[in-house]
């Protein structure tokens, strides 16, 4: 049995975001991690001011060590896990015990990564579990909007960090059409100004500056 | 049960996986442990469980007819059965429940009775937890996964499916629901028990709630969904009675549902357990509860308590002054393990400071002999050691009928000097076997 509060609705879509945020940090930390085998530098001076966090990084190693794992910092990927981790433990009886599992075992493989001097292969595992993750959820998940709620989350939060870093641009309008498909499943009411700007570059093709359409995908729903 | 063992440490891999924790603040800061699982279950064989299991409902349905009583006509108290003073003083004892029968008349719907086995075979009621007994996910979800990682285990040795827990919370509420949703009510993700109440909302189809999705309107308890907002039948609360409506107890509860008591007072709505069940669970009451079997039920008690003394009393209290050495002393307002002090293990000093505390304060403490029980085997690496062990039962009363789940938490110290059991004092669990021979 199940039924959505308000305040699950907040945690449903930020489990979403969060999730999403896990996968696609991690993914770009590890080409990082790839890059710095050869010898190559890190630009994360223009990382951090994309993302907007504070750089307190000292040299490349530095970054890529502490923005996966700083436990202190909100703003690591292992402040991001324990927080996807967080929203899906007050959702056990919506999404289901043995999805939940997959957020913990993403939750275990972040904190081995931590701890490993080679954590590729853990990272790996991150991705893996969000991924069954998402399989499971979509099976589990009886009520719809529930499951509309967290996929506009992990929508919102895709196109957030792609405009953010300038990420997979290509796929960008599809993405946009995506949310905009998805925004209708869900009983979140959007933000009428921001949803404007969405349609004009989704619907339209319109060319919209990338401050203010960043600011419409992330100030489309008050949750 | 040899190839159980050698899974166990699947098992506590699958224990991981699902998230099986519990959480205790230290120095101010919350910490989540896993709940340390040993492999080696205890077995209680069929004869034995069919005693076990009488003793336990006759047990529980006196206690719910004390609980009746005492809120309303006190037939047991002016009979003299039991002293007005145990249970005015007791802190269990809420005025705010005077006069005040709950739907159907259940008060104490999950009951934790806690026992152990002593070495006369024998076993003994250590005490009753009327409140918010806690507990049953953890051999809940143990079963499922020991039964994946050893399904040969369970092929072979008749064990009692527990698995129907989930169902049997379920009856007991559908019970007593007044016509609405089940409701687990939480005090949130930072509790000790998060991950037994998320559980348990899943496994009884309940829906999970905290402070801010319920709210009463005109004696009324109701959900905020996105769906409109839902009448509540039943609430299962996982949270203490002084911060379950902050306009009848504590005030500054940020955690409770005000007006609640108006919705409960009413009927409207059932919440298990009822309000005001700490009188019957309080250490000094535990006492009396063989005189409740016999006054209520005219039956003799089937299950044991420790032999206990009440230093109320002039006579008890003479000898528990006198051998304040070798009994075990409990001071009535605590819980969870605290507040118990085995005189044996006081020096000279701590034993004069304990013997003016209870002249001063006899009703604050109550004394029993310290029961030689039955250590249980568990594995410490790759080595088999005994360990003192004990059991909570839980027995779930609904409108028409009172059962025992069969099986229960076995609780282990994993200090080899200590009695305390409790997971917030580093104790570990184990699955309980009821054979079906």
């Amino acid at each position: 049995m199940d039924t959505v509060t308000l305040s699950k609705q907040n945690r449903l879509f930020w489990l979403g975001r969060y999730a999403e945020r896990v996968y696609t940090t991690t993914q770009y930390m590890m080409k990082q991690y790839d890059h710095l085998i050869d010898g190559g530098t890190v630009d994360y001076g223009t990382f951090c001011q994309k993302m907007g966090i504070p750089c307190v990084y000292d040299s490349g190693d530095d970054f890529c060590r502490r923005y996966l794992f700083d436990s202190l910092s909100p703003y690591s990927v292992r402040s991001s896990v324990e927080a996807m981790l967080g929203n899906g433990m007050v959702l056990r009886e919506t999404i289901t015990s043995p999805t939940l599992a997959y957020l913990q075992m993403a939750h275990t493989a972040m904190e081995l990564a931590a701890h490993s001097e080679a954590p590729g292969v853990e990272l790996q595992w991150v991705l893996d579990d969000i991924m069954a993750f998402r399989g499971s959820f979509d099976d589990s998940v009886e009520v719809e909007t529930a499951r509309n709620i967290t996929k506009a989350g992990g929508m919102v939060e895709r196109i957030s960090l792609m405009l953010r870093l300038d990420w997979q641009l290509e796929r960008l309008d599809r993405e946009l059409q995506k949310l905009m498909n998805r925004l209708y499943k869900t009983d979140l009411t959007p933000e009428k100004d921001a949803l404007d700007v969405i349609t004009r570059r989704a619907v339209g093709g319109e060319d919209i500056d990338r401050v203010l359409l960043l600011n419409s995908v992330e100030g489309l729903f008050r949750v | 049960m040899n190839d159980l063992i050698r899974h166990a440490q699947q098992i506590n891999q699958q224990l991981a996986r699902y998230g099986v924790k519990f959480g205790i603040y230290k120095n101010g800061e919350f910490h989540e442990r896993l709940f340390p699982f040993d492999a080696i279950p205890r077995v209680i064989t069929a004869r034995e469980w069919d005693s076990l299991e009488k003793g336990l409902i006759q047990r529980v349905n006196a206690l719910n007819l004390f609980l009746k009583d005492v809120y309303g006509e006190k037939r047991i108290i002016a009979d003299g059965v039991v002293p007005e003073d145990f249970v005015y003083r007791s802190p269990g004892y809420l005025p705010q429940c005077e006069g005040i029968v709950p739907v159907k008349g259940v008060y104490s719907h999950i009951s934790g009775i806690d026992l152990v086995k002593g070495k006369d075979g024998v076993w003994y009621i250590l005490e009753d937890n009327l409140r918010i007994p806690s507990g049953a996910s953890y051999p809940l979800i143990a079963r499922e996964l020991c039964r994946r990682c050893s399904p040969d285990t369970f092929r072979h040795n008749g064990v009692l499916d527990n698995r129907n827990y989930g169902q049997l919370l379920r009856r007991t509420m559908d019970s007593v629901n007044t016509g609405g949703i089940n409701v687990v009510f939480t005090p949130g993700r930072y509790n000790a028990a998060y991950f037994e109440h998320s559980y348990l909302a899943e496994q009884a189809g309940a829906v999970l709630a905290e402070a801010g999705d319920l709210y009463v309107r005109d004696s009324v308890l109701y959900y905020r969904s996105t769906q409109g907002d839902q009448r509540v039948g039943a609430v299962y609360r996982r949270v203490s009675d002084e911060y379950m409506d902050p306009l009848t107890f504590e005030a500054s509860s940020l955690i409770g549902i005000p007006n609640l008591m108006a919705a409960y007072r009413a009927g409207n709505v059932a919440v298990l357990n009822a309000f005001g069940n700490g009188v019957a669970d309080d250490k000094g009451i535990y006492y009396f509860v063989p005189k409740m079997i016999r006054y209520y039920l005219k039956e003799e008690p089937i299950l044991c308590n420790a032999p206990t003394y009440l230093p109320f009393y002039e006579e008890d209290r003479k000898y528990v002054l006198d051998h304040m050495d070798t009994l075990v002393i409990k001071d009535v307002a605590e819980a969870g393990g605290y507040g118990v002090v085995f005189g044996s293990k006081l020096t000279c000093e701590q034993l004069s400071d304990l013997r003016n505390t209870i002249l001063a304060q006899p009703r604050r403490f109550i004394a029993q002999e310290a029961i030689d029980f039955q250590d249980l085997p568990i594995m410490e690496g790759e080595e088999q050691v005994e360990r003192k062990a004990d059991l909570r039962a839980f027995v779930l009363s609904g409108a028409d009928e009172t059962v025992v789940w069969p099986s229960g938490l076995t609780r282990f110290s994993r200090n080899p000097d200590s009695f305390i059991v409790n997971s917030s004092q580093g104790g570990g669990f184990k699955d309980t076997w009821i054979l079906s021979r």
